[in-house]
Parts: C-alpha cells; structure tokens; sequence
C-alpha cells in the first residue's frame, strides 16, 4: 500500500509536468510560434519522446537519490563523527533505490541516446532541451547545497556530513556529464535556445542572491567589528569570535559557492546571449531593480536614522549608541549599489552594441514607478493622521508625551525622499515616452497594469476605509459618544482615504487619456500578422531573402517537387501588393504557391 | 564518450551498492563500538541503546537519584513508551567536562522514507546534562526529560 501511495506520489509531479510540456508546445503550435512537424522534423514522434523524456529524468532523480543515500552512508562510517545509536533506514532506503531504479534509468538513457544518434532531428527537439536543461538546473541546484555544506565543514562551522560530499560527486558528475554532453551536442534552434536561456538566467539570479546575502552578512560583521572598535562600544558577552565565528564563516560559505556558480553561468557560458530578450528581462526586473530596491531601502533605513538624531526622538542619548545601526544598512547599501552598479553598465554597454528591448526596459521603469509611487503613498498615510494629531489633542494616542511627532515627521520626510524621486524620475520618464512613441506606449502591459493596479487597489482602499468611518460614526451617534475623540480611531482610516483621494484621481484621468488615445490609434494599426508558409522551387533561396525582406517577418518554405517551376520577378509595387493580399485574406494562416507565373496566396485556419 | 559514461555510471553504482552493504555488513556485524563506560558519552550512548531496545529499567538506571526522585518508574515508562526512537542516528559532537558535570551534545538524525520522492530528513542537536554520582555518570534533567522521553507524565 505504501508503494502504491510511493509511485502515485512519483506520477503526480511527473503528469504535472508533462501536461506543462504538452500544453506548451501546443499553445506556441497553435500560435503559429512553432512550426508544424514535417514527416522529417517527427523524429521518434511526441508521444513516445515526452514519454521517454519525463521518465528518464524521474528515474535518474530516484536512482540517484538512492545512490547519495548509499554514499553518505558510507562515508559517514568512515569519516563521520563517533556513532551513539546507528539507524540504519536511509542505507536500507537507498540500497532498495539504487538497485531497482539505476538499471531502468540506464535503459531509459541508453535509448535516449540512440535516439539522437539514428534520428539526427532529435537533437533539435525542444522536450530533448527541457529534459537536458531540467536536468541541469537541478543538478546544480543540489550542487549548490552541497558545497555549501562541504565549505562550512571545511571553514570549521559544522561538523562532517558524509551528505555533503556524496551529494557533491553524485550531483556534480550528473551535471558535468549532462553539460558535456550538450555543449557536444549543440543544434540549438530559437525555441530550444530559449529553454538554455532559462536555465542559464534562473541559475544566474538564485546564485546572484547567494553571493548578495552572503556577502552582505559578512560586510555587517565587518562592520559591526570595525565600528565597535573605532567607537569602544562596550562588549560585554561576545557569543563568538567576531571576524571568525560561524556566522562569518557561514556567510562566506554561501557567498563563495553564489559567486562561483554565478560567475560560471553569468560570466562564462552566458557571455556571448547579448542579443537576447530574456537576458535584457533579467538584467532589468530582476539584476538592476534588486540592486535598486536593496540600494534604496538601506538608504532609506540610514536617512531615517539621521533624521531621527536631527528631529526626531532618538532611544538613545549617546550617538555612538544610536548609529549602531549603520553597519547592518551600509552592508546591504555597498552589495546593492554594486549589484546596480555592475548591472546597469552590462545594460548599457549592451544597448550599445545591441539595441534595447522596449519591453524589458518598459517592465523595469513601471516597476520602479510603483515602488516609488507605494513609498509616497505611505508617507502621505503617515502624514495625515500625525498632522490630525498634532491640531487635535484628544485624537492622540493616549500616554504619549509632548514629542510623540517627531519619529512620524522623520518617517515621512524619509519616504518622501526615497519615494518621490524614484516615482518622479521613471513616471515621467515614462510619460515622456508615451508622448514621443505615442499608442504602443499607452497600450502597453506594464503601464495598464500599473494603471489599474492603482485604481484598483486605490478603490478598495477608500471604499473600505470609508466604510469604517461611518460605522464607527454612526456607532458613537447612537451611542451618544459623538466627540473628537472618535479621531482617534479614525485618523489612520482618513490618512488612507487622503491618499488613495489624491493618487486615484490623478491615475483615472491618465487612463482616460489612453483610453481615448487609443481607439484612434487601434484603427491604423495593422491586422494581427499572419504566419507565412511559401511553396516554392529548391534554389530560390534569394526569392525568400526578397520576400522575407519585403514582409519583415520570416516564412516557413516547402520546397516543390516539380521541376522548373521558375520563380517570378516581383517590383515593389508587388510586394505591396502581395503585403496587402496577405493582411486581407481570411483565414489566420497563408500559403503561397510560387511559380514563374507569379503567386497565388491561399488563406486557411 | 556518452557510452562509456553511461557504463562507468552503472559500475560506479553497482559498486556502491555493494560497498555500502559490505561496509554495513562490517560495522554492524560486531554491533556498536561501545564508549568507554565511565565516560559521559559512553553513559548517554548505553541509555540510548537501552531505550532503542526498550530495555527501559536499564535506561532508567542511567538517571540521576533526583531525577529517579522526581520521575518515578511508572512515570517514566509511560513517558518513554510513547517516544519513537527507531528510525533516529545519534552522532556525538562535543563532549564538556567541568568538575562533576558534564555535557554531551549530539545530533540526532531522524529519517522517514515515504516513497521514492517522499523520504524526508531532519536533524536536531540535544545537550545530555550529567554528574558524576558515586564515581559514575548519570543524567539529570527537569522541567525536561533526557531524549527521546522528554518529558514526565504526573504521577
């Protein structure tokens, strides 16, 4: 019974990700993104290549966790700490794994195999990617945890884990062979070059945050030691050695292995993608605007900070004890600023060479006018209901004293300087944009939702806040208990209303303008563009070049089997004209039959 | 090339397996290497083989005379019987001496298979309080009892 729950539990997963895999290649079929198979592009066929697929992968994932569990078994006998009470389950577990998955999954990949080598399009077969890729991010992925844990041990923080070795030359030879083996390999088309960008730039942006945190802890202890010292704060229990215990050497552990993964995904085997748009999505909403955020809130922590010891009312009397603070924001502020830093000059440096990706760019700079935009909302809400504060008295807190203010004002002038800006500079920057690019800018994804985000959730917050401001009035109405101090309960609930009052008109009449922008600009944009498919004779590759130029978008050819067919002589006046047949047609989908004649254009769904 | 690998995998499999099971093989045969008897760590180790094999008048033995006190048989016994030590793999860390006291800290692994993607692991670490009494050691504990009992039942 507990098999059968085993192997149900196996299947999920595994269906789950097959029907992924299944759906997406027919959603980018249907979409005309890929090309139907030819009787040549089949190879083995789909269903036998997603079975063959998804099962060796899941049989190399369990014999291989059975093999772990048999090497760390035995390395822990040899090398492991003394044993109080051996339990002997996980050597019992990966024995009964190894043993019956390992031959079934060498079968599996034995034919994989042959299947590249008598099917030479296999190699060219996206779920052949996926499995490789899949399997690659994984591995590395486990990879990643080992060595971590095998540095710790070897820094001293932790004690020996057969775990971390075994996992280590298991995992990493399953990478090594599988990388090798692709690198052999290569055949790589648009969609399957896609599945490696994937891999390269999600194994790039979790061993990026590897270094980033690891980093940033050991900067703090640094810090944390260096201020200490300069200002003889006075240590009375040190619970480790500052600049040497296992936070520090923990740290490092996990930053050492980010950056090497990091620099052999980023720096070496993504060196050369600069033309792609999943490089450029990276570099901007995830590189650039992860250094800008962890940038902007250290500075935003240190700004508070220092206007809590200028204005505010600070904890501590003594400055040394109120700026004990800044290590733990100068340590994320140097990571961040470097990340950006780095980031932003690949952006542009790349721009250069070549071009920018609208999209990406557009994403990142909404992005940034919604955090921005969120700060100011947040300093308009703290604002408020300080101000109703400080005019009426019974609508304070109760037990405050006479400087209850002056932390609130320190917190707004902090937002709104962290804020405004950031909103300032990419909401305009962006509505620059919109002016000069006109309805595509209006139109765009980020900017709606961005737009009805604002509204939205600006909606919700003044009809909920409303809500409870008549309640709570009518409430005391009927109780007789009308006064001003209901202010009290209520301010926080006006201080939304105010701000949410301010933001959503100002974002409804923006949408508005776009709205009527764009029905004009709907009615000359051209129809949707259609996938192209050209019968034509073998040889005319210049006629396609022609034809591909003229419709700037590029067409599947079926070469004729006739013989001296011809191809035929087109001016530009035809090609618009042809441009315009193919726009006008029916069907979602065009074929031309070429000859010496001319073309004849058939329009079918 | 990719050939070879994949025979090389299989080997390299085929001959783990089977040094996992003779390395098994050897270092269960003679069962445990026993600690030192007058050792801290070879007083916690015996407890716990005396509770893996529920040999729980022997465990109890290795208690403290306050904590036998505090935490009759009968209390004990019930603690102990609801406690689930199989699955667990007890490594010794660090082992402190000061005086007449002593700590034994260990890690304690406890793994649950549950199919092939469903195994699950987790360790935890656990300090042994003892003292010596009439020359041997013994474990204290209260308000929490030595693992994996925890915890006294009131009488």
């Amino acid at each position: 019974m507990e098999i059968l729950a085993g192997l149900i539990q196996l299947l999920v997963p595994l269906v789950i990700i097959g029907g992924i895999v299944a759906a997406v290649v027919a959603w980018r079929r249907r979409d005309g993104g890929l090309e139907p198979e030819t009787e040549a592009d089949r190879g083995i066929g789909t269903v036998k290549r997603l079975y063959f697929y998804v099962a060796t992968f899941a049989y190399l994932m369990v014999a291989f966790v059975g093999v772990v569990l048999v090497a760390r078994y035995v390395l822990d006998e040899l090398f492991g700490p003394p044993v109080l009470l051996r339990g002997e389950t996980q050597l019992a577990l990966g024995v009964a794994l190894a043993a019956i998955w390992t031959p079934i999954w060498a079968w599996h990949q034995l034919r994989v195999q042959r299947f590249a080598e008598e099917e030479p399009t296999e190699r060219r077969s996206i779920l052949r990617k996926l499995y490789v890729y899949v399997t690659l991010a994984v591995t590395a992925a486990l990879v990643a945890h080992a060595s971590v844990e095998l540095l710790r041990w070897a820094f001293g923080a932790r004690s020996f884990s057969g775990y971390a070795v075994a996992a280590l030359l298991v995992w990493g030879g399953l990478w090594m062979y599988h990388w090798l083996a692709e690198s052999a390999e290569g055949h790589l088309t648009d969609e399957t070059r896609t599945v490696r960008r994937f891999y390269l730039y999600a194994t790039s942006a979790y061993s990026l945050t590897m270094l980033a945190v690891g980093l940033s802890l050991a900067i703090y202890l640094v810090l944390r030691e260096a201020y200490e010292r300069l200002f003889s704060v006075p240590v009375l229990l040190q619970w480790e050695e500052p600049l040497w215990g296992d936070l520090m050497r923990n740290s490092l552990s996990v930053a050492l292995i980010g950056a090497g993964l990091w620099a052999w995904h980023w720096l070496y085997a993504a060196r050369h993608d600069t033309e792609s748009s999943l490089r450029q999505f990276y570099l901007y909403t995830l590189a650039v605007l992860g250094g800008i955020v962890t940038t902007l809130v250290a500075t935003g922590v240190i700004a508070y900070g220092v206007l809590v010891w200028l204005i505010g009312v600070p904890e501590n009397d003594s400055a040394t004890a109120h700026f004990r603070f800044l290590p733990s924001a100068l340590a994320p502020l140097v990571v961040g600023l470097g990340l950006w830093l780095y980031h932003w000059s690949t952006l542009q440096r790349e721009r250069a060479a070549g071009g920018q990706l609208l999209v990406a760019r557009r994403a990142y700079a909404y992005i940034m006018a919604a955090l921005g935009l969120g700060a100011l909302a947040a300093a308009l809400i703290v604002l408020v209901p300080t101000v109703i504060g400080i005019g009426v008295t019974s609508a304070r807190e109760v037990l405050v004293d006479n400087d209850w203010w002056r932390n609130r004002i320190a917190l707004v002038i902090t937002l709104a300087l962290v804020g405004g800006p950031v909103w300032g500079y990419y909401w305009f920057s962006m509505e620059r944009r919109v002016t000069a690019s006109g309805p595509d800018e209006r139109a765009s994804l980020p900017r709606r939702v961005l737009l009805y985000g604002v509204l939205g959730v600006g909606t919700l917050a003044v009809l909920g806040n409303i809500s409870y401001l008549l309640f709570i009035f009518l409430d005391a109405l009927l109780e007789d208990t009308l006064s001003l101090t209901l202010l009290r309960e209520a301010k926080w609930a006006i201080g939304n209303v105010v701000a949410a009052g301010l933001i959503v008109p100002y974002y409804g009449l923006i949408l508005r303008e776009d709205r009527r922008a764009l029905p004009q600009a709907a009615a000359q944009r051209p129809g949707p563009r259609k996938p192209v498919t050209v019968l034509v004779a073998e040889g005319s590759e210049d006629f396609i070049n022609q034809l591909e130029a003229a419709l700037k978008r590029k067409v599947r050819v079926l070469q004729r089997a006739d013989s001296g067919v011809g191809v035929p002589d087109l001016s530009a006046s035809d090609l618009e004209s042809l441009e315009q047949r193919i726009s006008q047609a029916a069907g979602s989908r065009v074929l031309l039959v070429v000859d010496a004649t001319g073309i004849q254009v058939y329009s079918y769904r | 090339m990719s050939r070879i690998w994949l025979f090389g995998a299989v080997t390299f499999v085929i001959a783990l397996v089977v040094g996992g099971i003779a390395v098994a093989l050897v270092t269960t045969r003679g069962g445990l290497e026993l600690l030192p008897s007058d050792s801290p760590e070879g007083v916690v180790q015996r407890y716990l083989l005396a509770m893996k094999d529920e040999e729980y008048r022997e465990a109890y033995g290795y208690l403290s005379s306050d904590l036998q006190r505090e935490c009759s048989y009968d209390n004990f016994l019930e603690g102990a019987s609801s406690t689930e030590i199989r699955e667990s793999h007890v490594t010794l860390e660090d082992t402190r001496n000061v005086d007449d006291r002593a700590q034994v800290k260990v890690r304690i692994t406890v793994f649950e298979p549950g199919g092939p993607f469903g195994a699950s692991e987790s360790s935890q670490d656990w300090t042994f309080h003892l003292k010596l009494e009439e020359g041997q050691w013994r474990l204290v504990g209260m308000p929490e009892m030595p693992w994996p009992v925890r915890w006294c039942p009131p009488s």
